[in-house]
């Protein structure tokens, strides 16, 4: 209920002002020291105007995408401190943030309504467990800066945007540890909320975030691939005019082989978009009640189906066999 | 290759790839060896060894013709001979055909030979595989050589004979009972560098048709060696390194009649173990905690038609590793053998049965997972004026289902008395582990066997004063399980994805002379290993050489053995090699033993000296791993009759 009035009071908030519309992840813990990765299959987090994917495989209980979380712990290392961020709080001093596990590229989509906005402006920092692995090391990951401190080691994320579903070029750098100035006093690991002028980057469907390291082996990156981000702050270029209602939808069947339902649509035609595991666009189109959405031309694995409408607006996730 | 020169190596112009040898102690070492040589009048059939005292020991004897494996192939050390050593990996350390990839101080040691995986060398313990099931491996580090009489190394692949795994080659560990009817107790200490202290208690009891022998073993170190972390920054001590580790071991032996003999072998050990920080890491809480239960009936009866013996064993270990979380890992293996030798007309042939269960259990294991291997095979020599002759069959069937036929031939024809030729062709196959199976994430129960075949060809000459072994070798392993990432994921799979293809040339140059009354013994041994892999997969280019695994070794040893006292000088010298983040520079490593014994009457004392790494070499085995510097063992030994 208080993410369904968050929701309404947001979007309200866009229609009356048409300004930014903020995302600060506060509507999806209600408890605290918590965190959700997706366990419940909910296939990602919708807020105000951006939604972040979310996989959870069952089978290995393991989760990719994006999760929310608002614990605290800024001390312990290792994995099973996955969900802290460095700082012990969400940015500008909230309870809640977004984290991902990016050992592959990860995608943030900006909701339908919105799309496509200029994204003013986001708020990234490191986990806890990305933060002590790079300044301690661990077993498997270096301590940056090395055996002697000199390595000019780095931990980067690139930001890159689609557009009508074409992977720009152009993209944003950001250092979440640099190790590579000569004055070794310069190095640095962030741990304080920094935010990042997306700007430049224009008017965006989406976001693919990337990250990269000096620490690679021949398993790939060795330093642990985490990333927090809070206060998505995205722009007014379109002002959605609908009161739209959110909700988790379901389809069948599911596993599905050649087409999928939608269970409890009303009659109208909905426009969707289906996303894979990896958060990428795969397909978009429209949708209705008696018109199933073609799924055969897909791979197996796991996807989510966002769905706009008149009367509504919601997720679905399937299994494609 | 080493170039010879009037049958002596001129050391001076070896060069590793990568690695020109050319520092002054290897010199020296190779110019005192060359001298000594030549200066010397040759008689080797002085054995200088000869007051050492031969323990009265009886081995009841297991299958001859599985254990013919040919002087080229195999290696074997009578342990109660050798210096105590604190572990298996770092004694295998000095020998050729097989590579230790240690983790140094406190931590795991596994082996590579001839360029296979850990995985594919097979461990046995009085004939019965104890490696794990889940990992596929057993850590050589907790197992201490003094508590055994006898090891060997036996290069190449022989599943053959022996079944799955056996792919790289065979290490066995054999002890045995004395027979003789006496009392005997032998107590050995040592202490060393690092923290290093330990003790082994032995103690024979026996009468007539019963033999008791009971072995206890403790060692403790702290590994606390200094290590560098580059040029201009000070040594600084490793922490959290340090190993405790405890071994029991009781044997039975009972002559039930003149033929019949019972024998009954029960082994725990309990080892504790610090895991220290990388070198690129401040610190460390991670531990290993290892329980391990081994026991082994055996029964061998000499009847009118042949041998045979029924083997019956049950291991259970319980091994723990923490690092912020616990890793709980569990299994049990129940291995049942019944065989059956005898002299036939045309030669010696054996027929066998045996049957091995595994259960094991893990954190990451859905539920508790199990396998059954079923195994018939037998073995077939011919013994003949110049030529022997050995053929041998195995064929598997794996939870029901039938693995490939093993067939394997070997013959060594007698070119002389003194000069062979040896041929080699095996059918060798590796069973996937229950964690290649069924760990969580990444195992793949629809993995099928590594499989492949193996050639080698050996020309071998014995003279009195030189023995030359130069042995080729060729190796393809089709299916080869990686752990690798599939396209998408975000985690690694074990994955049939390799096909690897491994030859190389092993050169053993062995020289005898006498010398100051005594005798001295120069080997010099060099192993050249391609290990490839042949296929498309994204851990390793194509033709990219295998992790960990050199191209080149040289082992170089000098011994001198007069009457009571033995000092032996190796220098051991690794190429270089790629490890999974870097490349490792290569190593050369010099190391001294000395020892000196006083028999009386049917007692002996006895005291050693040992010095490793004495250049002070800064260097790796497994990258981020810092190995010591120089360090030294020292110790005694007893035995009272």
């Amino acid at each position: 209920m208080r993410t369904f009035t968050t929701i309404i009071f947001l979007t309200i908030c866009n229609i009356v002002t048409g300004q930014k519309v903020v995302n600060d992840f506060e509507q999806f813990l209600t408890n605290t020291d918590t965190f959700d990765n997706g366990v419940m299959g909910s296939g990602g987090f919708l807020d105000s105007s951006v939604f972040l994917p979310n996989s959870y495989d069952h089978s290995f209980d393991s989760w990719g995408g994006w999760a929310i979380s608002n614990k605290t712990d800024t001390i312990t290392p290792g994995f099973l401190n996955q969900y802290s961020c460095i700082a012990g709080e969400g940015a500008k001093g909230s309870d809640t943030y977004a984290l991902t596990s990016a050992f592959l590229p990860v995608i943030l989509n900006v909701d339908t309504s919105y799309s496509p906005t200029v994204i003013d402006t986001m708020y990234v920092n490191n986990t806890t467990y990305a933060y002590l692995s790079l300044r301690d090391g661990d077993q498997f990951a270096k301590r940056f800066g090395g055996e002697t401190g000199d390595d000019p080691d780095f931990f980067k994320l690139t930001i890159k945007k689609y557009l009508d579903g074409e992977l720009a070029p152009d993209s944003i750098e950001f250092f979440l540890a640099d190790y590579r100035f000569d004055d070794n006093s310069e190095d640095y690991i962030v741990r304080e909320w920094t935010p990042i002028d997306l700007s430049p980057l224009g008017l965006v469907d989406s976001l693919l975030f990337t990250l990269h390291s000096s620490d690679v082996g021949a398993f790939g990156i060795n330093t642990p691939t985490y990333f927090c981000l809070d206060y998505v702050v995205t722009g007014s270029t379109t002002t959605p005019t609908r009161n739209d209602r959110i909700t988790t939808l379901h389809t069948f069947p599911n596993p599905a082989t050649d087409e999928i339902y939608l269970a409890d649509a009303s009659s109208n035609t909905y426009s969707y978009q289906m996303i894979n595991a990896q958060g990428v666009s795969v397909g978009t189109g429209l949708v209705s009640r008696n018109h199933p959405i073609q799924v055969a031309h897909l791979p197996s694995g796991a996807y989510y189906i966002q769905i706009v409408g008149q009367d509504r607006q919601g997720i679905a996730q399937f299994i494609k066999e | 290759m080493p170039i010879l020169q009037d049958g002596y190596p001129i050391v001076h112009e070896f060069v590793v790839e990568g690695y020109m040898i050319s520092n002054c102690h290897m010199y020296w070492v190779s110019v005192l060896s060359f001298m000594l040589t030549i200066a010397t009048k040759v008689d080797v059939n002085a054995q200088a060894d000869s007051t050492i005292l031969q323990l009265p020991t009886v081995t009841v004897s297991d299958s001859t013709i599985r254990s013919q494996y040919g002087p080229t192939t195999s290696q074997t050390w009578h342990l109660d001979q050798q210096a105590p050593m604190q572990d298996l990996g770092r004694f295998l350390n000095s020998a050729t055909g097989i590579f230790i990839k240690s983790f140094g101080g406190s931590g795991i040691a596994t082996s590579s030979i001839r360029g296979s995986s850990a995985e594919q060398t097979l461990l046995l313990w009085n004939g019965v595989p104890i490696q794990s099931p889940m990992l596929g491996q057993v850590d050589l580090s907790l197992i201490q050589p003094g508590l055994m009489d006898k090891l060997g190394l036996i290069r190449g692949g022989h599943s053959a004979k022996w079944g799955s795994a056996a792919i790289g080659g065979v290490i066995t560990l054999d002890n045995s009972l004395d027979w003789s009817g006496g009392h005997r107790a032998g107590f050995s200490t040592n202490v060393g560098s690092f923290g290093l202290r330990s003790g082994m208690f032995l103690m024979d009891l026996g009468k007539g048709n019963w033999s008791i022998r009971t072995r206890i073993n403790h060692h403790q170190s702290e590994n606390d060696f200094r290590f560098s972390r580059g040029q201009g920054h000070s040594r600084e001590k490793l922490k959290h390194a340090a190993k405790r580790q405890q071994d029991i071991m009781q044997s039975f032996g009972l002559r039930l009649d003149n033929r019949t003999t019972l024998t009954a072998d029960i082994w725990y050990q309990e080892s504790d173990r610090e895991i220290p920080p990388t070198i690129v890491q401040n610190t460390s809480v991670a531990t290993f905690a290892d329980k391990a239960l081994r026991s082994l009936l055996k029964l061998q009866h000499q009847g009118h038609k042949g041998i045979y013996w029924i083997r019956a064993s049950y291991i259970s270990e319980d091994q723990k590793f923490y690092d912020q979380f616990e890793s709980n890992n569990k299994f049990q293996s129940v291995f049942l053998e019944a065989e059956h030798q005898k002299q036939g007309n045309q030669g010696l042939v054996n027929l066998g049965l045996s049957f091995l269960h595994n259960a094991a259990s893990t954190n990451n294991y859905i539920k508790t997972q199990s396998e059954d291997r079923l195994s018939f095979f037998t073995n077939y020599q011919i013994t003949g004026r110049r030529i022997n002759a050995n053929f041998s069959v195995r064929q598997t069937l794996i939870d029901g289902s039938l693995s490939p036929l093993l067939p394997s031939a070997n013959a060594i024809l007698k070119l002389s008395n003194k000069e062979t030729i040896s041929l080699k062709i095996n059918r060798n196959f590796r069973v996937p582990t229950l964690n290649n199976r069924y760990w969580q994430p990444g195992g793949n129960t629809e993995l099928e066997e590594e499989k492949g075949w193996s050639q080698e060809i050996a020309f071998s000459t014995r003279r009195k004063r030189l023995t030359f072994d130069l042995i080729g070798f060729n190796r393809n392993i089709k299916n080869w399980i990686l752990w690798a990432f599939n396209p998408g994921d975000n985690f690694v799979s074990a994955q049939n994805v390799a096909r690897v293809w491994s030859r190389g040339i092993e050169s053993r140059i062995t020289i005898r002379t006498q010398v100051w009354g005594g005798l001295l013994t120069q080997k010099i041994d060099y192993d050249f290993i391609r290990s490839t892999n042949q296929s498309n997969n994204t851990l390793y280019d194509k033709n990219q050489q295998l992790f960990y695994t050199p191209k080149n070794k040289f082992l170089v040893t000098l011994r001198f053995q007069k009457s009571a006292f033995d000092i032996r000088y190796e220098h051991a010298i690794v190429g270089k090699y790629d490890g999974i983040n870097d490349s490792l520079p290569g190593y050369d490593l010099g190391s001294l033993h000395t020892s000196y014994q006083w028999p009386c009457n049917d007692s002996m004392f006895r005291i050693f000296f040992s010095l490793e790494n004495i250049w002070n070499q800064s260097y790796q085995v497994i990258e981020r791993r810092p190995m010591p510097g120089t360090h030294f063992t020292f110790g005694s030994k007893i035995n009272l009759k």
